[in-house]
Formats: C-alpha cells, sequence, structure tokens
C-alpha cells in the first residue's frame, strides 16, 4: 500500500498552529508524550507506549564465535523492523530507508555508546561468546519511532537475563534456567534518544512529533544521551537550518528527559522483579484495557484545545502526581477549555466530524437523558447497573449512590444540570446550532449511544480512580461537569 | 478421625481469554488478545461436620498476541484476482526472521480467514491481515486465529462465520484442553482445531505428535465443545462493543 | 471438444464430470492414480529415490556431511528436508526465492519426519561436542501435478532407507577425523509415514489424490498422514468445513492408503536388494 498523501491544508494546519505555539494534541512545544513499560513472562521482553505509538522489543541469544578482531567479546546485534501492523506503507521482509536508518540511530545509541559490557559476554576467547540479539518490532507508527524504539531497545535488555554458562577444561555446560538462575546483562549506562522535529528554518522546535507532524517538520534532531546528561549520538536530519545554539540548547533538554525516562524505566523493572520473585504473574495481561471500548469509534483523531491558563492551574493544583494521571488531567483540562470565550474548535483531515460531534452529542445527550429520566428513566437504570457490573473498579460515587438505592443516573443527572448551568452560554448556543446544521437524524441516534457508553466506560475504566477526582470535585462544583465528561 | 475429602474436580474448559479491540490507531480492524495465565481448579471438600468449595489458582503462562487488519485496500498488480478480494497475511515471530514453520503459521491462518470471509463482494483488493507474537506458553497457533477474527470483527469487514481455534494434548491416557508450554512437556502428541460458527464443522486442523484415529476423534470432539466458550466470548465482545459502533 | 469445454468453464467441466461420479482423468472419485517408486536412482548420491504418483514426480537425494555439533544440543546431528519447486516443474513458479508453497511442503516434511521420529538424531552423533553428521534431504519436484507432499514424504523416507553411513573415527587429541567409505553401514531409521492427499470439491464432493487442477479448483485439501496405523499429522489448512462423518472416512482411507504404500517401498528395496545380490553373485 501507498502511504497517504499529505494534503496542504493539513500542512499549512499544522505550520500555522505552530507559530501560534499550538500543537495538534494539545500539547506545549517541548512537552512529551505520557510513556508506559509492560514486561511479557519471558526474560528480555517489553512494549513501551509512547502516545499511541507502540513498540515491542524482545532479546535472545546464542552462543557464536567471536570476530577474528576482537576476541574476547561478546556481539551485540539490533534489528528494527517494520511491519504492515505499524503503518499500511510498511512493507513486510524489505528494509526501507526508515528502516535502515533507526537501526543506524540504535546502533549509535547503543551498540556505539557501549553502554553493554561486551567482555563478559566472553565464554571462551576466540572460541565461544555470547551473541546478544535485540529484535524491536513496530506495533502503532505515531511518530517518535526512534524514541520508542531505543528505549525499548534498552528497557529489553536491562530486563534480559541470559542463561548461565560454566567451562571445564574442554566441556562447555549451558545450565537449563531452571537449574541455576540466569544472569543479567552488565549495562555501563543507560542511553536514550531524544528527538526534536524542526520547522520554519529552525523557528520552532517541537519534542516528541507525531507522525504528521514528522511529516511536515523540515528537520530532525536526535539526541543520544544517558542519565548522566552525557551525548552518546547526535543525528541531524532534514533540511533546516539548526545552528549550534540550538543544538547546546535541546541537548540540555534532552538530557533531562533521558533521565526521566531512564528513572521510569527503572522503577518499572524494579516492578517487575518483584512481582516475579514474590510470585505475582506477570505477562502481558495488564497491557489489555478490557474496558476499554473504542471499537469501531476510530477515536484516534488527537486534536484537543489548548489555553495556557488552565495548564497552569492544573501545574498548581497536581504537582505530585504521575504522568498517566496528568494525561488524564490534561484532557480534561482540554475539554473545558471551551469555557474560554473564543472557543477554537479546529478540524482537520479524517475524523474530524468524529469530535464535534461527541461535543454536541454529550450537550443532547445530557438533554435526552434528563428527558428520559423525567419519564422514569428505566432504560438508564438498567444499562448502568448491568455495564457497572462488568467492572471492578467502581469509582466511590458510584457505589455510594447504588448503595442509597438511588438509580446513578441520577447522580448523573444532577451533574449535567450543573454542567449546563455553570457552561458559558454562547458556546452552547453555538454548539447547538451546530447539530442541526448537521441534519441527519439517524446518525445522530447512533453517535448518541456511542457517546453514553464512553461516558461509562471513562468512569469504569478507572479513570474515576484518580486521587485528585474528589478534590477537584470538591474545590469546583463546576468540574464535575468536565470531569464526568469522556474524553476518548 | 477420618475426613473423606471428596474431589470434584470442575476444571475449566480453557484459559482465560482477554481481549481488547482497536489497540492500534493506524490499521482498520486491531485486536491484542492473550490468552491464559491461571486457570481454577475447583474444588469441594467435604469434612466431616462441613463441606466447603475450594478455589485453586495455577500459573499457566499467558500466550499474546497483537492482531491488525487493513482492508479492502489497493492490491499489487502481480496479486490481483478479478473474482475477489485477495488475502495477505504476515505473521511476526518477536525474534529473529520467519521461518519455514512461521511461513506455514500464516498459510494457515491466511486460508482459514479466506474461508470465513466473504471475499467475493471485494473484488480486485485485498485485504491485510498481520499478526504479531507477543508471548508463547503454548497454543499460538490458535491464539493467532482467534486474535486475527476478532481483528476481522473489528475492523467490520463481511464475514460468512466467525472462527473459533482450540488446542489440546494427548497425554498418556487422557485429553487436556488448551495446555500451556509446561503442559506440552509431557505431550504424546499436541492438536489444534478450528471451527466454524455456522455448523461447528472443521475448518482447519493442524497436530504434532502420534495419536490414533480414536483419540483424534474424541480431542475432536472435545475441542468443539470448548469452541462454544469461544464463541459466547465473541458473542459478549460484540455485546459490549456493539454500543459503541 | 473438451478441452474447450475445460477451458471456458473449468468448474462447470468438473461440476458435470463428478455428477457422474467420474474424474476427467478417468478415475472415480475415491480411486488413487498408479504410483511408482524407483530407489537408488542418483548414483553420485548417499542415498536417493524416486517417485511418480501420476504425472507427479518427486527425485529425492540425500547428502551426508561431517559438522561440529551445536554446544546447546551437543549429543545429536541434523536432519535437514528440503522442497525445492523448481519452475520447470509447473508454470506456476518462478525463479528466485522459495515460494511460499515450496516453503510450506519443506516445513511440512520436516514436521512429518519428525512426528513420525523416523530417524533418532542421536544416531547421528559421532563423538559428542565434536562431530556429528548432517544429513541434508533435497526433495525436487520434476513435474507437479497435485498431491506433491504424498510424494515428497514417501521418496525422502525411501532415500532415507538407501542411505549407508560410512565408519567416523576421530582422535580427540590430535583432532583428526579419518572417514571409511567403504565400510558402510545403513541408517536406524523406523518406520514410514504415508500422507494421503483428499480435495473437498464445492463444500461437499471429496476428492482422493488430486491432481494440479483439482487442487486449484478445490475448496479445501486435507493431508493426512498414517504411520503404522497410527496418525502422525492431520493437515488441513483453512478451506471449506468438513463434517465429522467426512473427516472419519478420510481419516480412515489413510490408513488403508499408508499399508498399500508401505508394501510398495519394501517391494522397491527388496527388488534392490536382489539385483545387488545377482551382481555380486556374477562378481564373485
Amino acid at each position: 500500500m501507498k502511504e497517504s498523501i499529505l494534503s496542504i491544508s493539513e500542512k499549512t494546519f499544522i505550520l500555522s498552529a505552530l507559530s501560534e505555539t499550538r500543537r495538534l494534541d494539545g500539547r506545549k512545544l517541548d512537552e512529551f508524550r505520557p510513556m508506559k513499560i509492560h514486561f511479557g513472562s519471558d526474560w528480555g521482553c517489553c512494549i513501551v507506549t509512547l502516545g499511541q505509538t507502540k513498540v515491542i522489543a524482545q532479546v535472545s541469544c546464542e552462543v557464536q564465535q567471536p570476530k577474528p578482531t576482537r576476541p574476547n567479546e561478546g556481539l551485540l546485534l539490533l534489528f528494527v523492523e517494520l511491519s504492515p501492523m505499524g503503518a499500511p506503507h510498511f512493507e513486510a521482509g524489505r528494509q526501507s530507508d526508515l528502516a535502515v536508518q533507526l537501526n543506524r540511530l540504535l546502533e549509535k545509541c547503543i551498540k556505539d555508546s557501549r553502554c553493554v559490557d561486551l567482555e563478559s559476554l566472553c565464554i571462551t576467547a576466540e572460541e565461544k561468546v555470547w551473541a546478544v540479539r535485540v529484535d524491536v518490532n513496530i506495533l502503532n507508527h505515531e511518530g517518535n519511532l526512534v524514541d520508542a524504539a531505543s528505549l525499548a531497545a534498552l528497557t529489553a535488555l536491562s530486563h534480559f537475563r541470559r542463561p548461565d554458562v560454566t567451562t571445564t577444561g574442554e566441556q562447555t555446560i549451558i545450565h537449563d534456567p531452571a537449574e541455576r538462575d540466569p544472569i543479567p546483562i552488565t549495562l555501563h549506562h543507560h542511553p536514550v534518544c531524544v528527538s526534536y522535529a524542526v520547522f520554519d528554518k529552525g523557528n520552532h522546535v517541537i519534542a516528541d512529533p507525531t507522525a504528521i507532524e514528522e511529516r511536515v517538520s523540515e528537520g530532525q534532531i536526535v539526541f543520544g544521551v544517558n542519565a548522566y546528561r552525557e551525548l552518546c549520538g547526535l543525528h541531524l536530519g532534514g533540511n533546516a537550518p539548526i545552528t549550534l545554539e540550538m543544538v547546546n540548547k535541546y541537548a540540555t533538554r534532552a538530557a533531562k528527559r533521558a533521565l526521566e525516562l531512564v528513572t521510569q524505566m527503572k522503577k518499572a523493572l524494579a516492578e517487575d522483579l518483584k512481582n516475579r520473585i514474590s510470585g505475582i504473574e506477570v505477562g502481558f495481561r495488564d497491557c489489555i484495557d478490557s474496558n476499554n471500548r473504542l471499537s469501531l469509534g476510530k477515536d484516534n483523531f488527537q486534536i484537543q484545545l489548548f489555553t495556557p491558563d488552565f495548564k497552569k492551574e492544573r501545574a498548581k493544583r497536581a504537582s505530585n502526581i504521575d504522568v498517566k494521571e496528568e494525561k488524564i488531567n490534561d484532557e480534561v483540562m482540554d475539554d473545558s477549555s471551551e469555557d474560554d470565550s473564543e472557543p477554537v474548535i479546529v478540524s482537520v483531515g479524517k475524523g474530524s466530524a468524529e469530535l464535534v460531534n461527541q461535543k454536541k452529542q454529550d450537550m443532547k445527550l445530557r438533554r435526552k437523558r434528563k428527558l428520559q429520566n423525567d419519564e422514569g428513566g428505566k432504560e438508564y437504570d438498567v444499562d448502568e447497573s448491568s455495564s457497572s457490573e462488568e467492572s471492578d473498579n467502581l469509582d466511590k460515587e458510584s457505589e455510594d449512590t447504588r448503595k442509597n438505592g438511588e438509580p446513578m443516573s441520577d447522580s448523573e443527572i444532577q451533574v449535567v444540570a450543573e454542567y449546563k448551568g455553570t457552561e458559558n452560554k454562547p458556546n452552547e448556543n453555538k454548539v447547538i446550532a451546530n447539530i442541526e446544521l448537521s441534519g441527519d437524524s439517524e446518525e445522530e441516534e447512533t453517535v448518541l449511544l456511542h457517546g453514553e457508553d464512553l461516558k461509562n466506560g471513562s468512569t469504569e475504566k478507572g479513570r474515576g480512580r484518580c486521587p485528585k477526582e474528589e478534590k477537584m470535585e470538591g474545590d469546583e462544583p463546576h468540574s464535575r461537569g468536565w470531569y464526568s465528561k469522556p474524553t476518548w | 478421625m477420618e475426613d473423606s475429602a471428596i474431589f470434584n474436580v470442575q476444571e475449566q474448559w480453557l484459559r482465560p481469554l482477554r481481549c481488547e479491540l482497536n489497540v492500534l490507531s493506524r490499521p482498520d480492524g486491531s485486536a491484542m488478545i492473550t490468552q491464559g495465565s491461571y486457570f481454577i481448579l475447583c474444588c469441594y471438600v467435604n469434612t466431616f461436620l462441613y463441606s466447603y468449595r475450594v478455589h485453586i489458582f495455577f500459573f499457566k503462562g499467558n500466550t499474546a498476541v497483537v492482531a491488525a487488519v487493513y482492508g479492502p485496500v489497493d492490491v499489487k498488480p502481480q496479486r490481483i484476482l478479478v473474482d475477489k478480494a485477495s488475502i495477505e497475511t504476515v505473521y511476526k515471530p518477536k525474534s529473529g526472521l520467519p521461518n519455514v514453520a512461521d511461513r506455514m503459521r500464516e498459510t494457515i491462518i491466511k486460508n482459514t480467514c479466506e474461508t470465513a470471509l466473504l471475499s467475493a463482494i471485494h473484488p480486485r483488493t485485498a485485504v491485510c491481515i498481520v499478526l504479531q507474537e507477543m508471548q508463547d506458553s503454548g497454543g499460538l497457533l490458535s491464539c493467532c486465529i482467534n486474535a486475527a477474527c476478532m481483528a476481522l470483527m473489528d475492523s467490520g469487514i463481511a464475514m460468512k462465520f466467525l472462527v473459533a481455534a482450540v488446542s489440546c494434548m494427548i497425554s498418556e491416557d487422557d485429553i487436556i484442553l488448551d495446555p500451556s508450554d509446561k503442559d506440552l512437556m509431557g505431550s504424546k502428541a499436541s492438536l489444534t482445531f478450528v471451527f466454524d460458527s455456522a455448523k461447528k464443522n472443521l475448518v482447519a486442523s493442524h497436530t504434532s505428535g502420534v495419536f490414533s484415529q480414536e483419540q483424534y476423534h474424541e480431542s475432536l470432539l472435545k475441542c468443539r465443545q470448548a469452541s462454544c466458550e469461544i464463541f459466547e466470548f465473541y458473542r459478549s465482545l460484540v455485546k459490549k462493543y456493539i454500543i459503541c459502533i | 471438444m473438451d478441452a474447450q469445454y475445460k477451458v471456458i468453464d473449468p468448474v462447470k467441466f468438473y461440476r458435470d464430470h463428478l455428477a457422474h461420479k467420474i474424474r476427467p482423468d478417468g478415475r472415480g472419485l475415491l480411486k488413487f492414480r498408479p504410483a511408482v517408486i524407483n530407489v537408488d536412482s542418483i548414483g553420485t548420491a548417499d542415498g536417493s529415490a524416486i517417485v511418480k504418483i501420476g504425472n507427479t514426480t518427486v527425485v529425492c537425494g540425500v547428502k551426508l556431511e561431517l559438522g561440529v555439533p551445536k554446544p546447546e544440543e551437543s549429543n545429536i546431528g541434523w536432519l535437514v528436508p528440503n522442497v525445492t519447486l523448481p519452475p520447470l516443474c509447473s508454470p506456476r513458479f518462478h525463479p528466485g526465492p522459495p515460494s511460499d508453497e515450496a516453503q510450506v511442503a519443506s516445513n511440512m516434511l520436516a514436521e512429518i519426519l519428525s512426528n513420525a521420529s523416523v530417524l533418532d538424531l542421536r544416531a547421528l552423533c559421532v563423538v559428542p561436542e565434536r562431530l556429528a553428521w548432517a544429513v541434508y534431504l533435497d526433495a525436487v519436484c520434476l513435474n507437479h501435478d497435485g498431491s506433491i507432499l504424498d510424494a515428497c514424504v514417501v521418496a525422502a523416507v525411501a532415500a532415507l532407507r538407501t542411505v549407508r553411513l560410512p565408519r567416523v573415527e576421530h582422535d580427540a587429541d590430535k583432532d583428526i577425523t579419518k572417514v571409511f567409505p567403504d565400510e558402510r553401514s545403513s541408517l536406524p531409521i523406523t518406520g514410514a509415514p504415508i500422507p494421503t492427499t483428499h480435495a473437498i470439491f464445492e463444500d461437499e464432493v471429496i476428492l482422493v489424490d488430486p491432481t494440479s487442477d483439482e487442487e486449484s479448483l478445490a475448496s479445501g485439501l486435507v493431508t493426512i498422514t498414517v504411520q503404522n496405523d497410527q496418525m502422525c499429522s492431520v493437515y488441513k489448512p483453512g478451506g471449506s468445513p468438513l463434517a465429522d462423518e467426512n473427516m472419519q472416512a478420510c481419516l480412515s482411507r489413510a490408513r488403508t492408503r499408508a499399508i498399500q504404500m508401505n508394501n510398495l517401498i519394501e517391494a522397491a528395496l527388496a527388488a534392490r536388494d536382489k539385483e545387488e545380490t545377482k551382481d555380486q553373485k556374477l562378481i564373485s
């Protein structure tokens, strides 16, 4: 399949948004997407998620003959594979330019920085050494593959354990993992790649570009940095002029980011090890969120509105929460930014109608809900309770209401009422006007259910468990309105 | 005092499935599934005074696969079929290059999906199914087929019927359903069956090891019974997701 | 007339034939094509066989090599089966890397041989960690007219039966290996797995031993491999769903077929032995 063509309007939109220091997904220019690591039950297997970008890495090893030039060093091989799973234009079994570039960047960052102690991988000099192979497979390409791939490779390497070996004169015995505990690989330091995209002849530089931003960008800067702020690789691509000051400036930022990433990685590794020792099951079970319901919703559109005031407020309120929760709050904030008097409803590319619809639906849904509730609201009671039983993670609020014997939708309706009351009027009018314009009642009918479900999903999913929730609800009554609002 | 302990062993048919649809943003349909992790042994213990039930959890490995579907999309000229969509399957092992065994897995998945799809309504196009192994703890082939089926479901492409794959193994004298890799160590033969949802007939079969015709038939019947559990899982999945379609 | 009809509408052509319970080549639905086996056909190979089932022809040659075993598994040798489908065997194949069909056939051959444990790999080890035999088994298809796996497996087994392993001496201290090409012993081959391919035509009719035309029109294929009345592979890669009674019938048929083919291999080997003794008598 061919790569879809990037339209001029998409390009100009991104560029003009950038000139106002805004990004499609509402991030700041130097803000990174949240990163998550999951480990498989094999040693040396992990999935790294960076925003929507997903990468899986697996380390394997075998005994080989060393290179004659370095007879007492093991071998480290890095492979990045782009299968059509990641993006439709990737071809299986063919080394594309991108794959070659990724491979080389990873080699520079991990292999050439000599972070892996290769001498410890030697069994008998000139005869037998361990060849460690790292396979990185791209599952989903939503930009910044370098960062995700390098981190996945490094995490997998630090997680990996090779079988123990003993040499008795002539014989070499490779011990089964059950027989003797396997040995981790020694890493001297932890280098990761941090990449930036350059726009407008170097006037705008953004961190962690998404796929579409990468395609629009004029150039890219990739730093290989370790947690000690040492540079382990630098790649300048594209045709944008990049000055020395810029490189210096962003290298410092990249070092900060690298430290964050490595800290998070070490934390994840420690937790995995703890689970393994205490016998808690490990594996990819946790990276499946069976309460997440986005089937055919195609809610991949990542546009979000950006309001600096809310960001500041968020930062003030939530200074100690971790990355995951930060993202949730982030989205919540962005939803609510409609409060501001200048609503920038932007639509670019595919799915834009979807997002606008979603907002409309919500308003409409709320109204409809209220109506139904006045009539008895039976339908919703049934629906609510059946779906909430499925989930173990009921948030407190709903549990309480159920205990009181009140139907859940009642409490939700109150929220709605508040929401409608506090949300500013002109905006609402505008949205309603849009609904009527976009017509087709059948379509609305289907989307209604969609929105409703998402709403359930978002509370069930355990977002509600975020420790901030109660506090926020207490602090600001109208915040509940946008808190219960679906974000994706 | 003597306690009479009657173990009424009620073994679960299959290792529990866990699935998330639409996990990937780029493909038209995608599914990530894990099969396994534990199974529950439910024992009824009758002592002198009480009768109580005990649940014992066994760790049984965890096979994980992610599947993605693109389609119908444009097709390469050399693969074009004038009367139906051509089905392309790519299976990626998690380490190393795909070998001949992976190629065979690919063929089985491709032919199975081709049987299930209504490819005749999309002539001169391609449907591309990509599978990525994440973890192999036994029953990888059946896990792949189930994942592919769920990804096809998610993509919303027209299908004749759904398919469910169940694996089992033959040990010395009995048949164990959905064995993990640890179980397989002591197996005489391992078999994988794929059934359709319409008549529950056999769509695909792949075996290793030696067994008799009777054992084959017995395993087939047992797996067919267990396949209902997977179809039930599909049903619950659709129920869960249908409200947001 | 027949030929034109076949070109214009091959499906209808077959449907008409099958309605009369006869196949275009004159066979009944459940009749096999004649099979021919010749062993020790290639003088330069360490073992060889040619199998012809109808028009399908497969040549299988065995090459022996000495190698150093893998450190992970230091006491076994290698058996490396490979199926080649060259462009000469059918217009479907093109020069270049092996096609998917060839790769699947290679893998099936390897699986069947290992499932049936035809050859104990420990018997190939000469000195653990030092020296072991690698048995390269190359099956080349000369004419592809359906049921390729049946011919390949039979040819592979027959070729393995003819292999004579030379005696080897290894001096560990001086690292010297001595091979005695005149002192040979046969490989410990146990059993002979026999595959039987069935084609399902339009979801209903089952044909045995399909030709390549029948295979391309079929809506599904089933290959059942039997050894000593035990199944060692039931391979159905998708295709139209098959009801239980049909599957059982196929399994039973495969069992009968296996006995016949086994006898055929034995007969071919016996014929060769007879010739050899006759030759030796003449020499003496």
